[in-house]
C-alpha cells in the first residue's frame, strides 16, 4: 500500500519520537549534553503550558516565569522544612494554580493590550515580592542548598534522583513531566473544553453568544497553565539547588514567549521544536558572550513575526507542501491548522440555500422547544419591560416595552440610529440597561451574562458578521453545538444540510463569500438549540436572491418551533415576512402591531415613510407641471 | 473642467481573500452629481475608500484628471482635488470646530484659507456659533456639517460623500441635502453614497447600483428609480 | 520634623516625576499616533545616558552639548527602529509591534552590555555636588536643573503641538487616523516626526539623569515599564494623562519610600497601576477621545 492511513503513520511517528527521547541521553552522554537535555525537557513543559494560553486561547501572558518561580520557591521551602519531594511537587503546582486563579479572575476581564500589560506587571510584582518578603524567601540572597529530588516510599521503593551524580535519572524525571504535559495538552485541545478555547481565540463575543462561559474557561486554562509552570518550577529548584528572584524575572517570561513563537504557537510540535532549538542556541552563543544569546533571541523574535508568523512548524509545513504533499500529513498538520485546511473537492455540490425537508428528526436535533411543555399561545416568550439605556447624556433607548410570543417572527424596525442594535444587545446580555427589565419565559434575565442566556435558549447573530474565521465551516458549526454535547456529529450534519452549507464544509469561514458567511452565522447559532433566535440585519450584504433564500430558511426554522426576532431598517423586507413589527424611532417605541397595520399607521408614515411619500407626491406633481428636472 | 473627470476601470478590492469589489467601472464627469446605490455590504464604502487611497485596489485603474491614483497616498490624492467626507463623520474630537476646519486646509498654503472658513460658516451658520467648542461635543447634525465643511476646506474638484444623512433628524436631512445640492451647483463634482434613497433620488443626475461588489445597473436617476433591482436593494423605497 | 521629610519627599518626587514625564510623554505620543507600545524607548533612555557619558568623558565635550548629542543620537536610532522594524510590521498589526518592541529593547540592552559592560557608572555633574537648601529639604543643583529642563522641554513640546502645522497634524493623527489621511496628512512624515520627538525626549531624559543616578545597561527596562504603566494609568495616547500620571506615580514612590521603606515603593506603584487597570482600564483621562 502506497498510502498509509494517517492514524497509523501518526502512531509510528509518536512511537519513534518517544524512543528517540528515551535514547537521547545515551546518544549524548556527557554531563553538559545531559544537562542541556534536562533544560530542554523543562522548557518543553513550560512552553507547552504557555502554548495553551498563547496558541490555543489567544491570551498573551508575560507572567509565566512568575508562576514558575512561585512553584520553585514553594517546593524549595517545603522540602527544606522536611516535606517529601513528591508532595512538595504537587503542592508547588497547587500554589501556583491558586495564584493563577487569583490573578486570572480579575485580569481576564480585560482584553487585548490591557491583559498583556497586567500579566507583565504581575510578573514583575511577583519577583519584587520574592525580594521584599525576605523573612520567607531570604530576599535577593536566594535559597541555597535545596535538597535533591528524591522519591522514597518506605519499604517499597527507595530511589534517589541525584542531579549531580545522575543527570540521566533526572532527565527521565523531567521528561516524564514534559510528556505528561504534552499529552494533557493534546487531549485538552481536542476536547469540548479545548474547542471552546479555540472559539475564544477566534472570536470571544461569538463564543459567548453560543453559550461558552468565556471568562470561566479563560480563568480555568490560565490557572491550569500556571499550575503546570509551578510543578516545573519545583523540578527546577531541586535540580539547580539554588534559587533567587533573579532566576524568575520578566526576562525568563520573555524567553519562554520567544520559544513558543519561534517554535510555532498553537501546534503540537511547536512547543518541542522551539525550546529545543533555542535552548541549544542559547548554550552555544552564551559561550561567546552572555549578552549574545539575548541579542540573538531578540533578532530571532523579530524575524519570526516578520517572516514566519507560524514559527518553525509553519515553516516545516510550508516546506512539506512544496516538497512532498502526501508524506507525513498525520503529524505535521495540526487538527485545526488554518493553513492545513484543504479546500472542498471540486465535484461536490454547490451551496444550496433551499433547506431540504427530508429529515424528520430535524426538529429533535435542532430545537429544544420540543422538550418543554408547549407554551400557551399568547404567553410571552420574551418580555421587554420599560427598558432604558443612557450613554452619557444620550438616551439611546427610552422606556421600550414589547413582547415576543412563541412561534412568531417579529421584526424590530427603525431608521439607522433608532436604537435597534442597542436594544438587541440589552436583550442578549451584551449591554446592561440603565433601567427596566428583560424576561424570558417569565424569568427575569436582566442581569444574566450572554452565555447564560444562550443556555436558556436566547441565541444571536451580529451586525458585523462574526464567524470563527480561521476554522472550517464544519468546525464553526461544531463549536456552535458546544452547549449540547449529545450527538454533535448528527446535529452538525443536520445543520449543514438545513443551511445548505455542506458543499463548503471544508473551507475556512473567512474564505466564504459574504452572503454565505451570514448564513454560516445563523448555522452556528442553530447549534445552541435556540428557542429565540435574534438576528441583527441578517440580509445586509446579501444579494436579493440570497436574502430570499435566507428568509425561506427562517420560515423553515419557525416550522421547527424556533421563534425569531429580526432587526432591520428596511421596512418592506420585514413587512413581507414578519408576523408582527415593532417600530423604533429615536430610541422610543413608536408602534407595534401586524405588518399591514403598522405600514398604514399614520405615525409610522409620518416619521418613517412619510417624507418619502410626501416627496414622491411632490415630485410627481412637479413632473406633471414641467418635464425639466430640478435637482433639489 | 475636463481635468477633473473620475474614471474607475475594472477595479477590484479584496479584504484578505474575500473580494469586496469585483471589477467595477464607473465615471463621474466634471460637474456631475452621481449616486452610488446598493444594500449594506454591497461595496459602496469600499469604492470610496479605494478612490481616496485608504484602500489599495488589487487590480484595475482609478484615474482622475488623466493621472492614475492607484499608487498615490491619500494625501497626494487630496492635493489632486478629491475630498472624502467619510461615513460616521470622523472628526478630530478633541480639536475645536475651527481647528477641524483648519485641518481640512492642511494641504493648502495660500492666504485665502480664512476666507474659505468664512464661506463654510456662511453655508452652515451654526458652525460659526460653535467655532471654539470641541468637535466631540457637537450634536450629530452639527458634526455632519463640520465634516462637510472640513472636506470643502481643501477646495476639492470632486467630493465623495459617504452616508451624509445617516442618523440625522428629518429636518437636518433636508438641510444637508440642500447643502450638497448647493455645492454641486457651484460646479463641484459629487459622488454620493446614500442609504436614504430619497436623498439620492432628489439630488443625483445619474446613478450606479452595486450588488455584491459588482455594478449591476447604471443610468439616469429617473430610470433607476423605477427599476426592480433598485427597489429590492432599497426595499424601504 | 515630619514636615521636613514630607517636603523633601515631595521635592524628590518632582525630580522623579520629571524623568517619568519625559519618557512617558514620548511613549504616549507614539501610542496615540501609531498604536505601538514602544518599549524600545527604554533602551534609548539608557543609551542617552551612555552617549552623555562618553561625549563628556572621552571627547571632553561640555555636559550641555552632550545633552543635545544624546537627544540627536537617540532620535536617529528611534527613526531607524521605525523604518526598519515598525513600519514593515505595521501591516501585521495587533500585538506583533509590541512584541517587536520588546525584542528591540532586549537587543539594544544586550548590545550595550556587550559594548560597555554591566558596571554601574555615574557622570560628574557640571554643577558639582552643590546643594540647594529649601527650608528643611535639600536638592542638588543638578536635580533642580533636571526639573527645570523638563519643564522647558514639556513647554516646548506643548507649543509645538498647539501652534505648528506639523504639531496639529500629529494631534489629528492620534485622534483619528483615517480622517487625518483624508485631509491630506502624510502619515509617514508624522510617524517619523513622532519617533524623532519621542526618542529625543527619552535620550535627553537619560542624559539628564546620568549625573544623579548611577546607570548600567539594564536601567532601561524598569524605567520604560513604569513609564508605560503611567501611560496606561493616564489613558493610552493622552498627553495630559501621561503628565498627571507621571506626577502621581513619581510622588507616590518617594512618599512611600520616605514613610515606609524604599523597597516597598515599587510594590505600591505597581499595585496602584494594577488596581487602576482592573477598575478603569481606559485610564484616568482615557475614554472619550485621545490626546488633548
Amino acid at each position: 500500500m502506497r498510502r498509509w492511513s494517517a492514524k497509523g503513520l501518526r502512531i509510528v511517528l509518536i512511537g519513534a519520537s518517544l524512543l528517540g527521547a528515551l535514547a537521547l541521553p545515551h546518544i549524548f552522554p556527557t554531563t553538559l549534553e545531559r544537562h542541556l537535555l534536562v533544560l530542554i525537557a523543562m522548557n518543553v513543559a513550560l512552553v507547552a503550558s504557555l502554548d495553551l494560553l498563547i496558541g490555543y486561547t489567544g491570551l498573551l501572558s508575560l507572567a509565566h516565569a512568575g508562576f514558575w518561580g512561585i512553584g520553585a520557591y514553594t517546593s524549595a521551602l517545603l522540602v527544606k522544612a522536611g516535606f517529601p519531594f513528591l508532595g512538595a511537587l504537587l503542592l508547588a503546582g497547587g500554589v501556583a494554580w491558586a495564584c493563577g486563579l487569583a490573578l486570572g479572575y480579575p485580569a481576564l476581564r480585560l482584553r487585548g493590550h490591557y491583559f498583556v500589560v497586567v500579566t507583565f506587571i504581575a510578573g514583575i510584582v511577583i519577583t519584587i515580592l520574592m525580594n521584599v518578603l525576605s523573612g520567607l524567601t531570604r530576599g535577593p540572597h536566594g535559597i541555597p542548598g535545596i535538597p535533591f529530588a528524591s522519591v522514597e516510599i518506605p519499604g517499597v521503593l527507595a530511589y534517589t534522583f541525584n542531579p549531580f551524580r545522575d543527570k540521566l535519572g533526572y532527565y527521565y524525571l523531567v521528561l516524564a513531566l514534559a510528556l505528561l504535559v504534552l499529552w494533557t495538552k493534546e487531549r485538552l485541545v481536542r476536547s469540548r473544553f479545548g474547542e471552546a478555547l479555540i472559539a475564544i481565540r477566534e472570536d470571544e463575543d461569538l463564543a459567548q453568544a453560543v453559550g461558552i462561559p468565556t471568562h470561566r474557561y479563560k480563568v480555568a486554562v490560565f490557572a491550569l497553565s500556571a499550575g503546570i509552570a509551578g510543578m516545573t518550577g519545583s523540578l527546577f529548584a531541586h535540580y539547580v539547588t539554588f534559587i533567587s528572584p533573579e532566576s524568575f524575572t520578566f526576562r525568563e517570561s520573555f524567553d519562554l514567549f520567544v520559544m513558543n513563537l519561534v517554535g510555532g504557537a498553537g501546534s503540537t510540535l511547536g512547543p518541542i521544536l522551539g525550546p529545543a532549538f533555542l535552548t541549544l542556541l542559547n548554550e552555544l552563543t552564551r559561550q561567546v558572550h552572555p549578552a549574545f544569546s539575548e541579542i540573538l533571541f531578540g533578532v530571532l523574535l523579530i524575524l519570526t513575526i516578520a517572516f514566519l508568523p507560524q514559527g518553525l512548524v509553519g515553516g516545516l509545513r510550508r516546506l512539506r507542501t512544496r516538497l512532498a504533499p502526501a508524506v507525513a500529513s498525520g503529524l505535521l498538520t495540526p487538527e485545526r491548522s488554518p493553513a492545513g485546511v484543504p479546500n472542498a473537492p471540486p465535484g461536490e455540490a454547490t451551496p444550496e440555500l433551499t433547506p431540504s425537508r427530508s429529515d424528520p428528526n430535524l426538529n429533535a436535533l435542532l430545537s429544544s422547544s420540543s422538550q418543554d411543555p408547549p407554551a400557551e399561545k399568547g404567553t410571552a416568550l420574551l418580555r421587554v419591560e420599560q427598558v432604558v439605556k443612557d450613554f452619557g447624556g444620550f438616551r439611546a433607548v427610552a422606556e421600550v416595552s414589547f413582547d415576543v410570543r412563541p412561534g412568531e417572527i417579529v421584526g424590530l424596525v427603525g431608521p439607522n440610529g433608532a436604537g435597534k442594535t442597542t436594544l438587541f444587545n440589552i436583550i442578549t446580555g451584551f449591554l446592561r440597561p440603565t433601567s427596566g427589565r428583560v424576561l424570558f419565559q417569565g424569568q427575569e434575565i436582566t442581569r444574566r451574562a450572554p452565555h447564560e442566556r444562550a443556555r436558556l435558549g436566547i441565541v444571536r447573530t451580529f451586525q458585523n458578521t462574526k464567524v470563527f474565521p480561521r476554522l472550517t465551516v464544519e468546525q464553526n458549526v461544531r463549536i456552535g453545538c458546544h452547549l449540547h454535547p449529545a450527538n454533535v456529529e448528527g446535529r452538525t450534519e443536520a445543520i449543514l444540510c438545513l443551511s445548505g452549507l455542506q458543499g463548503s464544509r471544508h473551507k475556512a469561514a473567512a474564505d466564504l463569500p459574504y452572503g454565505e458567511q451570514r448564513v454560516l452565522e445563523i448555522a452556528i447559532a442553530l447549534g445552541a438549540k435556540p428557542k429565540l433566535l435574534l438576528l441583527d440585519e441578517p440580509f445586509a450584504g446579501m444579494s436579493p436572491a440570497e436574502a430570499e433564500r435566507c428568509m425561506t430558511l427562517l420560515h423553515r426554522l419557525r416550522e421547527l418551533g424556533i421563534t425569531v426576532l429580526l432587526v432591520d431598517h428596511h421596512m418592506e423586507t420585514l413587512v413581507r415576512h414578519c408576523d408582527r413589527l415593532v417600530v423604533l424611532h429615536h430610541g422610543e417605541k413608536l408602534v407595534e402591531g401586524r405588518p399591514d397595520e403598522v405600514k398604514d399607521d399614520p405615525r409610522v408614515i409620518e416619521v418613517y415613510l412619510g417624507r418619502s411619500r410626501q416627496r414622491r407626491r411632490e415630485r410627481e406633481a412637479e413632473g406633471r407641471r414641467e418635464s425639466t428636472h430640478e435637482r433639489m | 473642467m475636463s481635468g477633473c473627470e473620475l474614471l474607475l476601470e475594472d477595479v477590484s478590492v479584496c479584504y484578505g481573500r474575500v473580494p469586496a469589489l469585483q471589477g467595477i467601472s464607473l465615471r463621474v464627469g466634471p460637474g456631475e452629481l452621481i449616486a452610488l446605490l446598493g444594500a449594506n455590504g454591497a461595496g459602496k464604502t469600499t469604492t470610496l475608500r479605494a478612490i481616496s487611497g485608504l484602500l489599495r485596489p488589487r487590480s484595475g485603474r482609478i484615474r482622475f484628471g488623466g493621472g492614475d491614483l492607484a499608487r498615490l497616498s491619500p494625501a497626494a490624492i487630496v492635493r489632486l482635488g478629491i475630498a472624502h467626507c467619510p461615513e460616521g463623520r470622523q472628526l478630530f474630537p478633541e480639536m475645536t470646530v475651527l481647528e477641524n476646519l483648519e485641518m481640512g486646509a492642511f494641504t493648502r498654503d495660500d492666504p485665502e484659507i480664512a476666507a474659505d472658513i468664512e464661506r463654510v460658516y456662511a453655508l452652515f451658520p451654526r458652525l460659526r456659533e460653535r467655532r471654539h467648542q470641541r468637535a466631540g461635543n457637537l450634536s450629530g447634525g452639527e458634526q455632519q456639517m463640520l465634516a462637510i465643511g472640513r472636506a470643502l476646506m481643501s477646495r476639492p474638484k470632486l467630493l465623495l460623500f459617504d452616508e451624509p444623512t445617516m442618523g440625522l433628524a428629518p429636518y437636518l436631512v433636508d438641510e444637508v441635502t440642500e447643502a450638497i445640492g448647493q455645492l454641486h451647483r457651484q460646479g463641484i463634482s459629487v459622488l454620493l453614497v446614500e442609504q436614504n434613497v430619497h436623498v439620492a433620488f432628489a439630488v443625483a443626475e445619474r446613478g450606479y447600483v452595486l450588488e455584491n461588489g459588482r455594478i449591476v445597473l447604471e443610468g439616469p436617476i429617473e430610470t433607476l428609480r423605477e427599476d426592480e433591482r433598485v427597489k429590492r436593494a432599497y426595499v424601504g423605497g | 520634623m515630619d514636615l521636613d521629610i514630607l517636603v523633601q519627599a515631595v521635592l524628590l518626587g518632582l525630580f522623579n516625576s520629571s524623568v517619568y514625564a519625559l519618557v512617558a510623554l514620548g511613549l504616549t505620543l507614539i501610542f496615540g499616533v501609531m498604536d505601538i507600545a514602544d518599549f524600545a524607548q527604554g533602551a534609548l533612555y539608557m543609551l542617552g545616558a551612555y552617549v552623555a557619558f562618553y561625549a563628556s568623558q572621552l571627547l571632553g565635550l561640555p555636559y550641555f552639548l552632550s545633552l543635545g548629542l544624546a537627544g540627536l543620537g537617540m532620535a536617529a536610532i528611534g527613526v531607524l527602529n521605525y523604518l526598519l522594524v515598525y513600519r514593515p510590521l505595521h501591516r501585521v498589526g495587533g500585538a506583533t509591534t509590541f512584541i517587536a518592541a520588546l525584542g528591540i529593547l532586549l537587543i539594544l540592552e544586550n548590545a550595550a552590555i556587550f559594548r560597555f559592560g554591566a558596571d554601574f557608572r555615574l557622570l560628574p555633574s557640571p554643577f558639582g555636588h552643590a546643594k540647594l537648601a529649601l527650608g528643611g529639604a535639600v536638592l542638588t543643583y543638578h536635580q533642580v536643573f533636571t526639573i527645570g529642563m523638563t519643564g522647558l522641554l514639556l513647554g516646548a513640546v506643548w507649543l509645538f503641538l498647539q501652534r505648528t502645522k506639523m504639531g496639529k497634524a500629529l494631534r489629528a493623527m492620534s485622534q483619528n487616523r483615517d480622517a487625518a489621511a483624508l485631509v491630506g496628512v502624510e502619515m509617514h512624515k508624522v510617524a517619523l516626526l513622532t519617533f524623532t520627538l519621542a526618542a529625543a525626549l527619552a535620550g535627553i531624559a537619560g542624559a539628564l539623569v546620568s549625573p544623579t543616578r548611577a546607570f548600567n545597561p539594564t536601567i532601561g527596562g524598569i524605567i520604560i515599564l513604569k513609564s508605560f504603566a503611567i501611560v496606561i494609568f493616564g489613558g493610552m495616547g493622552s498627553i495630559k494623562g501621561a503628565l498627571v500620571g507621571a506626577l502621581i506615580i513619581g510622588l507616590t514612590e518617594t512618599l512611600v519610600a520616605a514613610f515606609t521603606a524604599a523597597q516597598y515603593s515599587d510594590l505600591v506603584a505597581f499595585g496602584l497601576m494594577i488596581a487602576i487597570l482592573l477598575v478603569r482600564p481606559q485610564g484616568l483621562f482615557g475614554g472619550g477621545g485621545r490626546t488633548a
